[in-house]
């Protein structure tokens, strides 16, 4: 008999719901200090001036529960919880930035660890507001990598959520108003380059923006031109954050299409929150 | 052996041919339009007709040249498409795929010693192209441009290289390649020291070799770059590593045939990946195809 080469036959799969990198699905009960917390963000109003980043754990979810995908990235879900979408008002900033700082603050709590697939990095100072009040400390350095400062002014009694633009100014107040709080990099070789930032002893948040990538890699609205941070730089640059104390992490900024496209770009993001995800289950901290 | 169907048309790069009319030197090319088993994310069926013309356009500007010349504007060489290397195109293989007919069409090399040029269809196709070539009584080595280093890509015989490898490969497969003495130029290594060792190890290898086989593996391409394949590739080579690397040893590539597998046209809207491989096939078959115009 003539060996044939494989070729393709018809078949039907039934795969199990999307979650994040195929992780079980659970609450709070299921969390503890060995687990990292997966959860997305469906709000982007007050993101970006352009929306789409809500739809970006709803792509992540089903990029990243692909068993193929999973394989090709070296990707596995032991210890993570796919613990949903927070609840969200996007009509109601105050009540939406509260209500994210409450249950940001009760994942915290169980000693589990947050990785949110945010809908925008407007909402970061109600989730790092959450996790500084769970740690008990306002001592929380948040590293934030981003083409953009966003640091116009914002009102110190204005909510939780605010304008992008406004984002980091607000972080820093909820976070006392301590400055040196807010570690802001354009880019993974900058981080690199402050020795002070990778061996820092203060609890730290890491929050990344879709924006450093080079648009070859990513959806984003933010920014249109050329060159950029690959995956692997970003994966590199987390790697050196081993010596960091990470109680959380975020990715924002990512805004994916629903087509072929989209779903090739986010496997980049799909890669970069595995190499953040590694990161934050390295142990219990 | 297998019947051959002739899907896409002929034109002024390539001509249309029977397995008879392969004359010596001829550079062959033949389809596999095959999609991975298991079948996730396919396409790579429709990869020869859209490598056809990715190449037609890569060679089209020496076709649509009055005089069939183009001049190289930094060293003033002008250069045409070798008159004693026809592109003949014999069509697809029809299905089901057999190694016989690979071995079959690899058996051109030594007679009537045309060159042939595969265009896949699926990664598996380059297991059979090098056991086709290992079964040659012909001291034919293989290059593999992939990011993967699969069981089949080895023989017993055959003096192999990788270059491009990235990601993770099986501990058996790495050190039968690495019992092999086969020469290994990982992506990552590529990316931290730039291309000049790459290019120095694939000098040093040719150099020893007599005649080989140059497998092209879509994915050896970043898929931020060439996302139109089956694979997904993150940290992989971009297109200008890649091409800047091939032009480097385009004098030394003992070419005698070629296999370009992986191409999956669907996932890519706008034609990178097989324009890429198109590129690459150009510098892999230069010291055949292009002759200088004195």
């Amino acid at each position: 008999m003539t060996e044939q080469l494989p070729n393709q036959q018809s078949e039907c799969l039934l795969r199990p719901a999307a979650t994040f990198f195929g992780a079980e699905v659970g609450d709070l009960a299921d969390l503890g200090s060995d687990k990292v917390a997966f959860c997305g963000i469906f709000c982007d109003h007050f993101g970006s001036g352009v929306p789409g980043g809500r739809f970006f754990a709803r792509q992540l979810r089903y990029c990243s529960s692909d068993p193929w995908t999973r394989n090709a990235l070296s990707i596995f879900s032991d210890n993570i919880v796919d613990i949903g979408d927070l609840n969200v008002y996007p009509l109601e900033p105050i009540q939406l930035g509260d209500a994210l700082r409450d249950q940001v603050g009760q994942i915290v709590q169980t000693g589990a660890r947050p990785f949110i697939a945010s809908g925008g990095y407007g909402l970061s100072p109600a989730i790092v507001g959450g996790v500084s009040d769970a740690i008990g400390s306002r001592d929380l350095e948040v590293i934030r990598i981003s083409r953009f400062r966003d640091r116009d002014e914002a009102d110190n009694e204005s909510p939780l959520v605010v304008p992008r633009s406004q984002a980091s100014s607000r972080l820093i107040q909820v976070l006392d108003g301590q400055e040196n709080s807010l570690q802001w990099f354009p880019n993974c070789e900058a981080v690199l380059q402050e020795p002070g930032v990778l061996s820092g002893n203060r609890p730290c948040f890491l929050s990344v923006d879709a924006d450093i990538l080079d648009p070859v890699y990513s959806d984003t609205g933010n920014y249109r031109g050329i060159g950029g941070d690959r995956p692997d730089d970003v994966r590199s640059m987390v790697d050196h954050l081993r010596e960091r104390k990470i109680v959380g992490a975020e990715m924002t900024g990512h805004l994916p299409s629903f087509d072929l496209h989209g779903r090739a770009v986010t496997n980049f993001t799909v890669a970069i929150c595995a190499s953040i995800v590694n990161l934050l289950r390295d142990e219990p901290r | 052996m297998t019947s051959m169907k002739v899907i896409s048309q002929p034109t002024a790069v390539r001509q249309g041919a029977s397995l008879e009319e392969i004359s010596e030197g001829a550079i062959t090319i033949i389809g596999v339009p095959a999609d991975p088993c298991p079948a996730h994310r396919s396409s790579t069926a429709l990869g020869p007709n859209a490598l056809r013309e990715a190449l037609d356009d890569v060679l089209n500007v020496f076709v649509s040249s009055q005089t069939g010349a183009v001049e190289d504007v930094d060293t003033g060489t002008a250069f045409k498409l070798n008159p004693a290397t026809p592109i003949l195109d014999i069509g697809d293989l029809a299905p089901p795929f057999s190694i016989d007919a690979v071995k079959h069409v690899f058996g051109l090399i030594e007679s009537p010693r045309a060159l042939p040029l595969m265009l896949g269809g699926s990664r598996d196709l380059a297991r059979a192209c090098v056991a086709a070539v290992a079964g040659l009584d012909a001291d034919i080595a293989c290059v593999h441009l992939s990011p993967k280093i699969l069981p089949g890509d080895l023989a017993k015989g055959v003096n192999t290289c990788f270059l491009g490898t990235h990601g993770l490969v099986s501990q058996d497969v790495w050190d039968d390649a690495i019992a092999a003495n086969s020469t290994i130029v990982c992506a990552g290594e590529i990316h931290e020291t730039g291309i000049e060792t790459a290019v120095q190890s694939l000098r040093e290898f040719l150099r020893n070799q007599k005649s080989v086989l140059w497998h092209i593996d879509a994915a050896v391409i970043d898929s931020g770059h060439a996302a139109g394949t089956p694979d997904l590739n993150v940290g992989g080579l971009s297109p200008e590593q890649l091409l800047t690397i091939l032009d480097a040893v385009v004098e030394h590539s003992r070419v005698v045939g070629c296999v370009v597998t992986n191409v999956a046209p669907v996932f890519d809207k706008r034609g990178l990946s097989e324009f890429v491989a198109a590129e690459a096939l150009r510098r892999v078959l230069s010291s055949r195809l292009i002759s200088s115009v004195t």
